[in-house]
């Protein structure tokens, strides 16, 4: 199974009321006005969303969209 | 026989402490708190004020918002008792003149309330009593560390109570299907491990066998995060389930105050959108057992939650515990709390 990048837009676009157009694969959380807090929220909307487990050590390597990218496709 | 909320009152000792205030001793500043957890200020207890205390004043306001009813049973839920025995429970009987009816104390920590309205449900189905007092009291602020970033700008003082009488399935007010449920694998994630006989069989007497940290709340903050999240969201789901209701049924969800950021999360998990969570975390901070009547008196008093709202109320706290309950608002007064 793998999971595209537009999917992963989309969970962040709804999760945190961001446009999607803004949601680029080199955009670090810092650049989305994302916080340490928002990648708890993410790694929880990535499994209800999309069934895909994320653990916290996983979650602390994760800084820019396209780590969240890679990392969903590594972990599913 | 079923248990109907008859009587609401609350009560917040007058020191604020502001996030201005926090900062000023800790690192951090007062937008990162308030961004990270939706609380600007909180209240502490002064001049020697205790669980039991708030415990009578908010019990007092129940009780008049029930019409100075009678109560056969008096319950405190909370997890910062004036000492380790006795409980407060009798001593807040006692001095709000009800004389001697059953009264003990629970502790669920943030859970408390809705065990102690499971607990109340209970004891009038079963005939036992007809009337209780449950009120969550909690004197937090002597147990968090000062220096801790975790846990200072997060926990407030205070107390809520509600009466409940026995009454009939259908009228408003009654206590709806409850979940309950814990974890005591996560036992460690939010603990205050002095105190108790653990240490004491260890260490024997005497503070200076324990570290002083040990008198302190401690917390994983982000591992208790996404458990509070999904716990709250899953038993939400199972009680929603037993009473038959979906989402669009419910007018606001009534949850513990732990972080504004939680309780979100906890929607989006259920799919019941923001504008019917409902939150005073801003003013109080995380009360612990105390936080879900004191939120509900906050929002009657204000005009928000009106007669036949459809209210989902859920906690989560250390245990790890939770629970869950449904019930229509009734029609009682009750005054602001200052």
């Amino acid at each position: 199974m793998s999971v595209n990048l537009d999917s992963i837009v989309q969970v962040i676009a709804t999760r945190f009321k961001i446009d999607a157009n803004r949601i680029v694969p080199e955009a670090s959380f810092d650049e989305l006005g994302l916080d340490s807090l928002s990648q708890i929220e993410l790694a929880l909307s990535l499994k209800k969303d999309l069934g895909i487990s994320i653990s916290d050590d996983e979650l602390a390597q994760i800084s820019t969209v396209s780590d969240i990218f890679k990392m969903v496709n590594k972990v599913c | 026989m079923k248990a109907i909320i008859s009587g609401l009152g609350g009560w917040l000792p007058p020191e604020v402490v502001s996030n201005e205030h926090i900062s000023s001793t800790l690192d951090t500043t007062p937008e990162w708190i308030e961004t990270r957890t939706g609380i600007r200020e909180r209240r502490n207890v002064t001049d020697g004020l205790s669980t039991r205390d708030l415990a009578v004043k908010a019990g007092r306001q129940a009780l008049k918002s029930a019409g100075n009813c009678k109560v056969d049973l008096v319950i405190v839920a909370s997890t910062c008792p004036d000492r380790l025995c006795p409980s407060v429970a009798p001593e807040v009987a006692a001095l709000l003149g009800l004389g001697g009816v059953a009264a003990y104390d629970i502790n669920s920590a943030c859970s408390g309330f809705v065990y102690g309205l499971a607990t109340a449900t209970g004891f009038i189905a079963s005939g036992v009593v007809e009337s209780v007092l449950l009120i969550g009291s909690e004197t937090i602020s002597p147990f968090i560390n000062p220096a801790d970033r975790g846990t200072r700008p997060i926990f407030g003082d205070g107390a809520g109570a509600v009466v409940l009488r026995k009454g009939s399935k259908g009228e408003p007010g009654a206590i709806g299907p409850i979940d309950l449920g814990s974890d005591g694998s996560n036992a460690g994630l939010i603990v205050i491990p002095g105190g108790g006989t653990r240490q004491r069989s260890a260490t024997g007497l005497g503070h200076d066998a324990e570290a002083n940290e040990d008198w302190y709340v401690r917390m994983d903050g982000r591992a208790t995060f996404v458990q509070a999240v999904s716990r709250m969201a899953q038993s939400a789901q199972n009680v929603l389930a037993r009473a038959n209701w979906g989402c669009a049924d419910v007018d606001w969800f009534i949850g513990h105050q732990a972080n504004i950021r939680i309780l979100h999360g906890a929607a989006n998990e259920l799919g019941l959108p923001l504008c019917k969570v409902a939150s005073n975390i801003d003013r109080t901070g995380n009360t612990l057992a105390a936080s879900i009547p004191i939120l509900l008196n906050d929002m009657v008093a204000s005009g928000k939650l009106k007669p036949g709202h459809r209210v989902l109320m859920g906690a989560f706290g250390a245990g790890l515990s939770w629970g869950s309950t449904v019930l229509v608002w009734p029609d009682i007064p009750v005054e602001t709390i200052a």
